[in-house]
């Protein structure tokens, strides 16, 4: 079975149902505490996938995501290095999107040219988001119709770049993997835009295609009972695009 | 205040081509107040960082804990500084023996960088105005209604 | 007694005692003080500060509930010639608990006991409930006070039985008007825009970073609240069968866990039944740290299913003194007050034990599981000291070093005082019924969507985490483009399953403003409408009980009190409801400078809980489909009392909606089984507004429109005004489709249940009165009207 560690620390929250969506989609799944790690008492490399999912580690204190970055970069370089040289992918869902980015580990390996800063409305943001997925180098995305549902949650969602040749490169690389789009698959401003990222940038890959940050939350949206409009849609079917996201990522490890 | 000669304030603000969310809600709430000459508010964040610290310390605190490179620009200065503030300002702080969380985070995150020092640090916002004919009693409308709760903040007037 | 001052009472007389009382902030009366000086010169010692303030602390108004508990001299006046009549009757307390044994519902588990409110779940787990208000600290600074609201509600979750996991969070504030002018505010009161911006910010803040969903609530506006605010905060939570009780056996070792003990919030509990007065020492407001008391969350699932500790509660008001002593009460304690960690060295020993500093939380653990426990807690960042130990001395003694700084028989302690009979009075009140004329139904419609307490509050709602854990199935909103307002939450709480609960409330000061005791049934009937109209069982639901009054040394205050009470009393038993838990915050009011009172309107919140079997039995407000039929259930009599219309014309008149608990619950489980069978496309509660409110907002949600039929909505009455916007209880407006609506009908034959219109395609609402066009409005008016009234 495919072995999922999920990385948790001081206010971490959506550990619980990420490991639930883990679980749905065929993986074992771990809950381990960054100091686990830090103190060797368990291996990263032991694990095939890592996921940072969504939360407040140390309460977006000093910057959403930074003081976790911090520590990984600081206690766990060899293992993360390590790790993505033998290809195995790196999940980083919302606050684990910002850890990505505030480590050096997305977009360019070690490099900070991106970051993730207060959404333009000034307030944290709970809502349901078009996003289109676009044409990217991240295995990740297959199976899903052009135009799939999440819910964003956040309040430091809006991504920002460093100067324009670093979204050049992003799209040419075909690093983007999520954009916000409204219902007919357009770039449009808020709300569909929730915090006015750059090109309506939701996701992003890395040059490998593996390491993966979204804000938005897939394990938020497995079941169509998650939908916030399920009672219009009558339908049969169980689950909703998130859970095809986790089951993209195992399948792709086993 | 301790050691205040080795006291220094790092400003930490958003670079000119982002926008500034708190400064336009801050804008927003000034108008409620019926003040209709004001242009612009900046945030910033503030640190009062003193205790067992040199400047190369808190010049290595800042870049790697407090200033996100892509969306921050940093200032560091000497708490004593006279520094004259070209716009008029307010700081806002805790009082003393208001426990502060952020302040708490910070501490850990300098012991993660390696540093064995007895640093100290509190947390604080600075709030600049551009507008015209802004006069010292409207700020201060402005602090005590808007920025700050004097139950709990201290907050200082500069630059007017 | 080196560390603590020795307080000179057993010489004192009358005016000295009050004068102790006094300087010391301990808001104990001369009987207390009075018991107190007899208890120690029996002893033949005099007190010491801390045991003083101890005392004050567990038998302050807040943790003893002492009004609650009093019997009552109660003299009503009912009818203008009735002659006066008066009663002693029993405590409010008991009228509540009352309703609870008489139901005898085998799946409440825990009720009155614990922290929380528990019931049955499932096979393996029981959910439990409970609601508080923090409104004090957070008219004096709003942020830092309502964020501590949430985090103590949480803690009483964590704390109840061996400790729950937090589900979901609900949220009712109530404040002044948002466009009170700010050069009329009194000199220290904050505006109602900086207070509502600071308690939605503080209760947010805490809450999305404990990773609970904020999903269910209101926000209330009114000039009456402008000197107090409201601030009631609940949490749910969630824990196996078996970690319900708790047990403390002497021998056990008293550990306190979480955040370092400081100066906050020093005397809190007995403050917090004081009024609002100017010059307030800083030490009663505090600021809150979520991530310890996540931490702390954290550590005490693993620690608790590894069944690590025997007992647990919350330091809450009062500090470790209310926590220590309440697990303590029936065996004993020695404590060691120089081990519990400082956030300051310089604090003298009553103020670590009656230090309110939050995220704590106090264990008692079988010495021979305390090394696991601290492997649990360092492992997860939660500092944790022991302070001492469980004895079966039946007496708290507590040292500081070697000193002996306080020593009391907790027996005499806990004893049940002989609480003085309190004077109630209350007249009932008739007010004149107006007909109101000449309305342009048109304007006044959307003049009500306009009406801050009816608009949108998506605004706020949308800045709290309300799907975190993965568990929200009907969220705040729904409808096409996140819109339509839900009446209640329904959660999933465990992974793999669909069972779940649905959770709702229902508050309305302004019927209480006319009659209190209807306004508790008004009350008990929107939460359990709002709970039904969702897909909620009203045979499973559990209600908390929230009451937040004004001067009650008054008897006029206390009289409406008296009556809300009696009202929750009548009506619960009568809707077959039982009260779980319940809290109460007296006194809000404010003295002005020339002394004159300002009270808070008197308001009760009921807080409503219901267990169903399968999430996806549910419903959402939205009209679904063009071409579907509308029904109302329930009667529409004149019922503009307290109306929001009424508010609008300014008119202080008219009769406040009279419950009908025996019809209604008829509808109620009737409806419960058409929404299980799907025969129902849509359905929403009729409350503030009344039918054209609740129509209005069902479009919204949909973008379709209606075509109502007003003269088809009741048996007799020829005015169109009372028809729309009469608030009238137990009524619902159901969508129901071509084919479902003969099997529909029968099961509401021989209730009230009317075809009244159908959905249509033009998102536009066309209202018709015996033939003629009454009223039409452009849907895309409606929702720009309502969606835009409160700005951030």
């Amino acid at each position: 079975m495919v072995k999922v560690l999920i990385l948790r620390t001081g206010g971490t929250n959506c550990d619980l149902e990420t490991e639930w969506a883990c679980k749905l989609a065929g993986a074992k799944p771990s809950r381990i505490h960054i100091s686990r790690i830090t103190e060797g008492k368990v291996k990263l490399l032991d694990f095939d996938v890592l996921i940072i999912p969504g939360g407040f580690s140390y309460g977006d204190d000093l910057g959403a995501g930074k003081v976790l970055a911090n520590e990984l970069i600081l206690k766990a370089k060899d293992e993360i290095t390590l790790f993505r040289e033998k290809k195995r992918p790196i999940i980083g869902i919302c606050n684990g999107f910002q850890v990505l980015v505030k480590a050096g580990l997305l977009p360019f390996k070690d490099q900070y040219v991106a970051s993730l800063v207060w959404n333009d409305s000034g307030r944290f943001e709970d809502r349901w988001v078009y996003l289109r997925v676009e044409q990217s180098i991240s295995p990740f995305f297959k199976n899903l119709p052009e135009i799939i549902r999440f819910p964003v949650a956040h309040a430091e969602g809006k991504f920002v770049v460093k100067n324009d040749r670093v979204l050049k490169k992003i799209e040419n690389n075909s690093q983007i993997v999520l954009r916000y789009v409204n219902a007919a698959g357009e770039i449009a401003d808020y709300p569909y835009n929730p915090n006015g990222s750059i090109a309506g940038i939701a996701g992003i890959c890395d040059e490998k295609g593996l390491i993966v940050g979204m804000m938005p939350h897939p394990e938020r949206a497995l079941l169509k009972i998650h939908e916030p409009d399920w009672h219009r849609n009558e339908t049969d079917d169980v689950f909703s695009f998130g859970y095809q996201f986790f089951k993209n990522v195992i399948e792709y490890c086993s | 205040m301790e050691n205040l000669e080795k006291s220094y304030i790092i400003e930490i603000g958003l670079k000119e081509n982002l926008f500034d969310a708190f400064g336009n809600e801050i804008l927003n709430s000034i108008k409620e107040l019926g003040f209709d000459n004001f242009e612009k508010v900046f945030v910033y964040d503030v640190y009062n960082v003193y205790g067992d610290v040199s400047l190369q310390l808190v010049k290595q605190i800042t870049k790697n804990i407090l200033l996100d490179h892509v969306a921050h620009n940093a200032k560091i200065y000497k708490y004593n500084n006279k520094k004259d503030e070209k716009k008029p300002c307010v700081e806002v702080w805790y009082k003393k023996q208001v426990t502060d969380p952020v302040a708490m985070t910070a501490i850990k995150a300098i012991k993660d960088l390696g540093i064995k020092n007895d640093v100290k640090i509190r947390c604080g916002k600075k709030y600049v105005f551009s507008g015209n004919n802004i006069k010292k009693d409207m700020i201060r409308q402005i602090s005590e209604k808007i920025l700050a709760n004097t139950l709990i903040h201290d907050y200082i007037i500069k630059g007017i | 007694m080196a560390r603590a001052e020795i307080i000179e009472i057993c010489t004192g007389d009358d005016e000295k005692l009050l004068e102790i009382s006094k300087k010391g902030l301990l808001s104990l009366t001369l009987d207390e003080m009075k018991r107190i000086q007899k208890y120690f010169l029996k002893i033949g010692r005099n007190p010491t500060d801390l045991e003083l303030e101890m005392i004050a602390q567990t038998w302050s108004e807040h943790c003893f509930h002492k009004l609650f508990k009093s019997k009552i001299e109660f003299t009503e006046v009912n009818g203008q010639t009735a002659k006066p009549v008066t009663h002693i009757i029993p405590s409010m307390f008991s009228m509540i608990r009352q309703v609870t044994e008489n139901l005898k519902k085998n799946w409440c588990v825990s009720v009155f006991k614990d922290n929380a409110g528990i019931i049955k779940f499932d096979d393996t787990n029981c959910v439990c409930f409970k609601v508080e208000t923090h409104n004090h600290p957070s008219a004096l600074e709003p942020y830092g006070g309502a964020g501590t609201g949430i985090g103590g509600v949480i803690r009483d979750i964590l704390g109840a039985g061996l400790g729950a996991k937090p589900i979901l969070n609900t949220d009712v504030f109530c404040f002044g008007t948002l466009d009170f002018p700010h050069e009329n505010l009194d000199p220290g009161i904050f505006h109602p825009k900086r207070l509502f911006k600071g308690v939605v910010s503080g209760v947010r803040d805490y809450g999305n970073r404990m990773g609970i969903p904020t999903a269910n609530g209101a926000i209330l506006f009114d000039p009456g609240y402008l000197y107090n605010i409201l601030v009631y905060c609940g949490t749910v939570g969630i824990m196996p069968q078996w970690a319900v009780e708790k047990k403390v056996e002497p021998g056990h070792l008293i550990v306190v866990i979480g955040g370092k003990t400081g100066r906050d919030g020093i005397h809190g509990a007995t403050f917090s039944s004081a009024s609002l007065e100017k010059d307030i020492p800083t030490s009663v407001v505090q600021i809150g740290n979520p991530i310890i008391e996540k931490k702390v969350l954290d550590a005490l699932m693993i620690a608790r299913d590894r069944k690590l500790y025997s007992a647990i509660t919350d330091c809450g008001a009062g500090g470790l003194s209310s926590a220590v002593g309440e697990l303590a009460q029936h065996c004993g304690a020695e404590v060691h007050l120089e081990n519990v960690p400082l956030k300051y060295r310089d604090l003298k020993p009553w103020e670590i034990w009656v230090s309110e500093s939050q995220e704590r939380m106090v264990l008692a653990v079988p010495s021979e599981k305390f090394e696991q426990l601290k492997k649990v807690l360092e492992d997860e960042d939660v500092e944790y000291a022991c302070i001492g130990k469980f004895t079966s001395t039946k007496k708290i003694k507590i040292y500081h070093q070697n000193d002996i700084v306080g020593e009391l028989d907790l027996r005499w302690l806990f004893q049940k005082a002989e609480l003085p009979v309190q004077k109630a009075y209350y007249e009932e009140r008739k007010m004149a019924d107006i007909i109101p004329e000449n309305i342009n139904v048109e304007e006044v419609l959307l003049q009500l969507l306009a009406d801050p307490v009816i608009a949108s509050k998506e605004i706020v709602v949308r800045q709290y985490d309300h799907e975190v854990q993965s568990h929200t199935i009907v969220k705040p909103f729904s409808g096409i483009d996140g819109k339509g307002p839900s009446d209640a939450v329904v959660i999933a709480p465990v992974y793999g399953s669909y069972r779940g609960i649905v959770v709702a409330c229902g508050i309305n000061p302004w019927y209480g403003k006319v009659d209190p005791y209807l306004m508790a049934g008004c009350c008990i009937d929107e939460a359990m409408r709002n709970i039904v109209a969702c897909g909620g069982d009203p045979e499973k639901t559990a209600v908390l009980d929230n009451f937040c009054w004004g001067k009650c040394d008054d008897p006029v205050e206390l009289g409406k009190l008296v009556k809300c009470v009696q009202g929750c009393r009548d009506f619960a038993l009568a809707y077959k409801v039982p009260f779980i838990s319940g809290k109460d915050s007296l006194n809000n009011f404010y003295t002005k400078e020339d002394g004159s009172i300002v009270s808070i309107p008197g308001t009760l919140l009921i807080s409503a809980i219901s267990v169903i079997d399968d999430v996806r039995e549910t419903t959402s407000s939205d009209l679904k489909e063009s071409g579907n039929h509308i029904y109302i259930l329930g009667e529409t009599r004149r019922h503009l009392g307290g109306s929001r219309l009424f508010n609008l014309l300014n008119f202080e008149a008219g009769q406040c909606p009279v419950p009908e608990p025996e019809l209604t619950l008829k509808i109620m489980k009737n409806l419960h089984r058409a929404i299980k069978q799907g025969l129902v496309k849509s359905c929403h509660d009729c409350s503030e507004g009344g039918m054209a409110v609740a129509i209005s907002e069902m479009m919204i949600g949909s973008g379709y429109g209606a075509e109502i039929y007003l003269e088809n909505v009741a048996e007799r009455t020829d005015e169109p005004v009372v028809l729309l916007f009469s608030e009238s209880q137990g009524r619902f407006i159901v969508e129901v489709d071509q084919a479902h609506i003969d099997k529909f009908e029968k099961i509401f034959k021989n209730l009230p249940c009317r075809r009244i219109g159908r959905v249509t395609p033009d998102f536009r609402l066309k209202i018709f009165y015996k033939g003629k066009n009454l009223l039409e409005i452009d849907g895309e008016l409606m929702k720009k009207t309502w969606c835009g009234v409160l700005s951030w």
